[in-house]
């Protein structure tokens, strides 16, 4: 299963959780508009760390950086993109 | 199982087939008490969708939210969630010893004001100042909303925390702060680890707004039983910020009306609500919880449970609630009176101003005082249950405006009291769904004196084997998102691509046929969560 793919199911299920029944694009805002909740975030970020190596105590934490599938999705491209730097 | 054919008339799509290979892989996991795996043809979708419908086993769901690892795992979470809030940009005041990062409410989803914010702790401070504490143990002491203020008169504070970024802020206020701290020691560590303190060591153990955030019921428990231990006698543990269970379900539609548009169905309401209460992330307690402990341990002498103080309108003034544990106070013989039912004659506080100012009475009891704070919520409430939901939000709303207000606020009987020489003590130990509270009026007298009895509040009858009927269960709603990707990944595992789910949704039962078999037709269209 692709990254994207990955992403936007682990927001569908939260989302399914909270009995959200709106449709969400990959720029849908979901957390900065209230679709989901601080609790929910923690287990996007669990997920992200695990998955991803996303450090946010190095990124710090904001929930504009989860917002949407396309904004997760670029934070852990810009993760990437750090990590592979640090071997060159 | 026979192909079914499509549907005659299915707009959007149309139910093609079961697909027995997944139905019988997701049967074998043990969180799955039924399934029915359906293919789905569709004119809206590109690709084909097989959704599981899947009904969870009640009984492994219980069993893994009482368990240890789901405690270790929530706790680590809410550890984390207060982190994360930490890790953000600066919202609000950015005073030293004032950091209020991750309190937002419920309605607005918002960080809440700071004016409510501090007169949170004020309320909070007083009523901590008024036992003057010297030594204290308080669990779960986050970014120091009371440490700082209360710490300075002490001659030993501990704190502890299970967020190691919420303590290394808070050791930064410290620093900037300046003084002396020589008498605080902090502590990263959960609620239960009380390790390293000898027995009767505290005058003082607060836990304040935070058994909230405990997995479960029995947690609590362990929590202050080990707490017990290490309060000398005379002492007290203050349980401050609890979310009362008796009134959760105003709680819920309280939010949840704020919440909805004007054009919303009451039915859409109403299923919102039994969905917020079923998967509350949070520990709320019913006083009863409080009262049950006095029959559990012998060194508690005396419970008081009361609404929180404040005179701003908001989730903590409305819903929650202090309860403090006295430790092997004397025993006192009970107040030998009797309290005015208040609904007889609906006094409002002016009246029973005049008959305090006039009659100048040793003390005044009342029970079952309105609560003004809620009135709306249980308005609402009872306009929710009733059943025939057939109006609107805006129509609901429109109508509450117009409701006259019967209750009184507590706070304001609070304020009364003090200005005409008496002592209030309000209690919800009576533990009534609406909120409704009893209350005494003592007066004091120019020694500063006033009835120094126990007083006989009302309560219900608590049965103290059964502590889990006074909590409710928290976290279903992770647990449930957690089971649903356990089962998408189990399918993974071993199914042929073209039979992996492509969703799942859970299900409280599987709609029957008169045959017995499972109704494909009647079974929801993908995207769609039922209650």
């Amino acid at each position: 299963m692709d990254q994207m793919t990955e992403i936007r199911e682990f927001m569908k299920n939260l989302l399914a959780i909270r009995h959200d029944r709106q449709p969400f694009s990959d720029a849908s805002s979901l957390f900065l508009s209230g679709r989901l909740s601080s609790v929910d975030a923690v287990e996007l970020v669990v997920f992200l760390e695990e998955k991803y190596g996303v450090d946010f105590a190095e990124t710090g934490f904001d929930q504009s950086l989860i917002d949407s599938v396309d904004a997760v999705a670029s934070l852990v491209r810009s993760v990437k993109a750090v990590d592979q730097s640090a071997f060159r | 199982m026979p192909e079914k054919t499509m549907k005659p008339g299915s707009p959007a799509h149309s139910r093609l087939s079961n697909q027995h290979e997944a139905e019988i892989l997701l049967r074998s996991h043990p969180g799955v008490r039924e399934a029915a795996v359906v293919r789905w043809n569709s004119d809206t979708f590109t690709e084909e969708i097989r959704v599981a419908y899947v009904v969870p086993n009640k009984d492994y769901i219980d069993r893994v939210l009482a368990g240890e690892e789901w405690e270790r795992k929530r706790i680590q979470k809410w550890g984390k969630t207060f982190d994360l809030s930490q890790l953000g940009k600066q919202v609000g005041p950015s005073d030293p010893g004032f950091n209020i990062a991750g309190w937002n409410s419920s309605y607005t989803r918002q960080p809440i004001p700071a004016e409510h914010m501090r007169e949170w702790v004020e309320v909070t401070i007083q009523e901590l100042q008024a036992f003057h504490p010297r030594e204290v143990l308080e669990i779960g002491c986050g970014a120091g909303l009371l440490l700082l203020r209360l710490a300075g008169d002490c001659a030993r504070y501990v704190g502890t925390d299970i967020a190691s970024t919420v303590l290394k802020k808070l050791r930064k206020q410290m620093d900037e702060l300046g003084g002396k701290w020589s008498n605080v020691t902090l502590l990263e560590r959960s609620a239960e680890n009380l390790e390293g303190f000898a027995e009767g060591s505290f005058d003082t153990v607060i836990l304040n707004s935070v058994v909230k955030y405990f997995p479960n019921v029995s947690y609590l428990l362990g929590v202050l039983g080990g707490a017990l231990r290490l309060v000398k006698p005379g002492g007290r543990i203050f349980i401050g910020d609890v979310r009362n269970l008796a009134l959760l379900e105003p709680c819920a539609v309280s939010i949840e009306l704020y919440q909805a548009q004007p054009s919303m169905s009451l039915a859409e309401v109403h299923e919102r609500v039994s969905h917020r209460i079923q998967f509350e992330d949070q520990l709320v307690i019913s006083p009863a919880f409080f009262l049950a402990l006095r029959e559990r341990f012998s060194r508690i002498t005396g419970v008081e449970v009361h609404p929180r103080a404040g005179r701003f309108d908001n989730e903590m003034t409305r819903f929650r609630f202090q309860a403090i544990l006295q430790v092997e106070t004397q025993r006192e013989e009970q107040l030998d009176i009797s309290f005015l039912d208040w609904t007889e004659q609906r006094l409002p506080p002016d009246s029973i101003a005049a008959l305090l100012r006039d009659k100048k009475p040793k003390w005044l009891a009342m029970k079952n005082v309105a609560n003004s704070r809620i009135e709306k919520d249980i308005l609402s409430l009872k306009e929710l249950a009733r059943g025939e939901s057939s109006g609107t939000v805006g129509e609901l709303k429109q109508s509450l405006e117009k409701c006259e207000q019967k209750g009184i606020d507590p706070q304001r009987l609070w304020i009364l009291g003090g200005e005409l020489g008496y002592q209030v003590d309000i209690s919800w130990a009576a533990c009534r769904p609406d909120g409704s509270y009893d209350l005494i009026f003592r007066k004091i007298d120019d020694n500063g004196e006033l009835l120094r009895q126990a007083i006989p509040w009302t309560q219900p009858h608590i049965d103290a084997k059964e502590l889990t009927q006074y909590a409710n269960t928290p976290g279903r709603g992770v647990l449930l998102a957690e089971l649903i990707k356990q089962l998408l990944d189990y399918c993974r595992q071993s199914l042929p691509q073209d039979s992996i789910p492509t969703e799942v949704i859970l299900m409280g039962a599987l709609p029957l046929t008169t045959d017995g078999k499972v109704d494909v037709q009647k079974l929801p269209p993908p995207g769609v969560q039922p209650g």
